[in-house]
């Protein structure tokens, strides 16, 4: 890893508290009130006797109060409920997940629910961002983790990763496809799911073949990610990497949809665990590190050849589901590292 | 008040591309999607990486949950058929689950919820 790629991306600014000053540990989680994995990391973190103060965006203002003053050495107050109360300068950590968007009073109109929409998304987040805490994830990671830019920053890894096209250009696909030799891969940038007619849809991952690429009426309307689709696929893996700890599992698909993706037919899938070749487990905390990552997870397809080959990490990954078929620590692993505040 | 100088100022980093939305993302209140009923536009300018989407529950309702957060504990439960409360994480094990609508992490055949929960809601 070059200086070059170490200046890629900003790291956060390492902790200005004297390692030997004492401060009280609280951790601050930041995600819906109905999350299972939550859940897990509240209870272990409560069977350690370590204090949590857990809240949903979604309460500010109404339920949630934030009262913050800059005072020499940072920003200092409270964040509070009707239960409980946190001060900024006790919170050594914060998970970030999925926070929902905050309720505005009733009886708005459309311009002031802009308007304090934006006050505190700003006040709030600008707070919470600049408190010298660990964060799992940095809020912004999200937007900093393009699906390209990871490509790219896991080539420089030395991952391998699988030919890619951004486009949208239908005869760009064509070249790309005649290139490959053999049947891409279709797959969003973005999010895979958006709500159409009321409903929620998924576009999973689709294998193009000849027919598919025939009738490319569509890519022009915005950026597409096409990829040599891996056919001879043995299974995926799924790597959850806590701080310096990797958590793989192998994911072996038992349907024709879940071959394609394994996201379309949990029903089929069976697990068991792996561990990652040095090199790719060298190259995930690499990642990591350029990302300024503490948790990750990581999406590979393993060929018939034992290669692999990354498709995407997800800084807000799920893991539940894994940690139960595998008896994983992962929730343990979270709590180790929420509790100590350590930067990996 | 005066505030101490830095003598050497830490950089600050912006990124053009993104609103503070961006690099704070949050999800919809309570599942809530409003004003997405929306129908798919048609062949001419429906993206093509929108092809072969699986239609899942709408989103526009309140969703059924049997659970209700512990502001105590801080963790999520439901109540038994004997009437006790029974944590939410209890009901996450492989196997036969009381089936909810929307949290589906370690349910078999369910996914997990990472695909229900792109933050990409922006409040109007």
């Amino acid at each position: 890893m070059g200086s070059r790629a170490n200046h890629l991306l900003r790291r956060w600014p390492a902790p200005t508290t004297s390692p030997t000053e004492h401060r009280q540990v609280t951790v601050l989680i930041l995600d819906r009130e109905i999350e299972p994995q939550v859940d897990r990391v509240v209870e272990e973190l409560a069977a350690r006797d370590v204090p949590v103060f857990r809240t949903d965006l979604a309460a500010f203002p109404q339920t949630l109060t934030l009262d913050a003053r800059l005072e020499p050495d940072g920003w200092n107050g409270t964040l509070a409920t009707p239960r409980r109360s946190v001060r900024l300068r006790e919170i050594r950590s914060v998970w970030y997940r999925h926070p929902s968007h905050f309720e505005l009073p009733e009886g708005m109109s459309r311009p002031e629910r802009r308007h304090a929409a934006a006050e505190a998304r700003v006040g709030v987040a600008g707070v919470l961002c600049s408190l010298d805490a660990l964060w799992v994830n940095y809020p912004s990671r999200e937007a900093d983790a393009l699906k390209p830019r990871q490509l790219d920053v896991a080539r420089r890894c030395g991952l391998r990763v699988p030919g890619s096209l951004v486009t949208n250009t239908a005869v760009g696909v064509r070249d790309f496809a005649a290139a490959v030799g053999g049947p891409l891969a279709g797959k969003n940038l973005s999010a895979a799911s958006l709500v159409e007619s009321g409903h929620l849809q998924t576009a999973y991952t689709r294998r193009l073949g000849p027919a598919e690429l025939a009738d490319l009426a569509g890519v022009e309307t915005t950026a597409h990610l096409f990829q040599e689709f891996i056919d001879d696929k043995a299974f995926e893996v799924r790597a959850t990497v806590v701080g310096e700890q990797v958590f793989a599992a192998a994911i072996h698909a038992g349907s024709h949809a879940a071959r394609i993706d394994f996201r379309s037919d949990y029903s089929s899938l069976d697990y068991s665990t792996i561990d990652p070749p040095p090199p790719v487990r060298t190259g995930m905390l690499a990642f990591m590190r350029m990302f300024d990552l503490s948790f990750g997870a990581f999406d590979f397809a393993v060929t018939t050849t034992g290669e692999w080959i990354m498709f995407e990490c997800n800084p807000f990954g799920a893991y539940g589901w894994l940690e139960d078929a595998l008896d994983l620590p992962i929730t343990s692993a979270l709590a180790d590292l929420l509790e100590s505040g350590a930067r990996p | 008040m005066v505030m101490p100088e830095q003598s050497t100022p830490k950089p600050l980093w912006r990124d053009p591309l993104f609103s503070p939305g961006d690099r704070f993302p949050l999800g919809p209140p309570h599942w809530h999607w409003e004003g997405c009923e929306d129908e798919p536009s048609g062949p001419a300018t429906r993206p093509f990486s929108l092809r072969g989407v699986v239609a899942g529950p709408r989103m526009d309702a309140e969703l059924g949950w049997p659970y209700r957060y512990c502001e105590d504990r801080q963790v999520a439960f439901v109540h038994g058929d004997d009437g006790l409360a029974v944590p939410l994480l209890k009901h996450t094990k492989p196997g036969p689950t009381p089936v909810t609508s929307g949290t589906t992490d370690g349910q078999p055949g369910k996914p997990p919820p990472e695909e229900m929960a792109s933050p990409d809601y922006q409040s109007d």
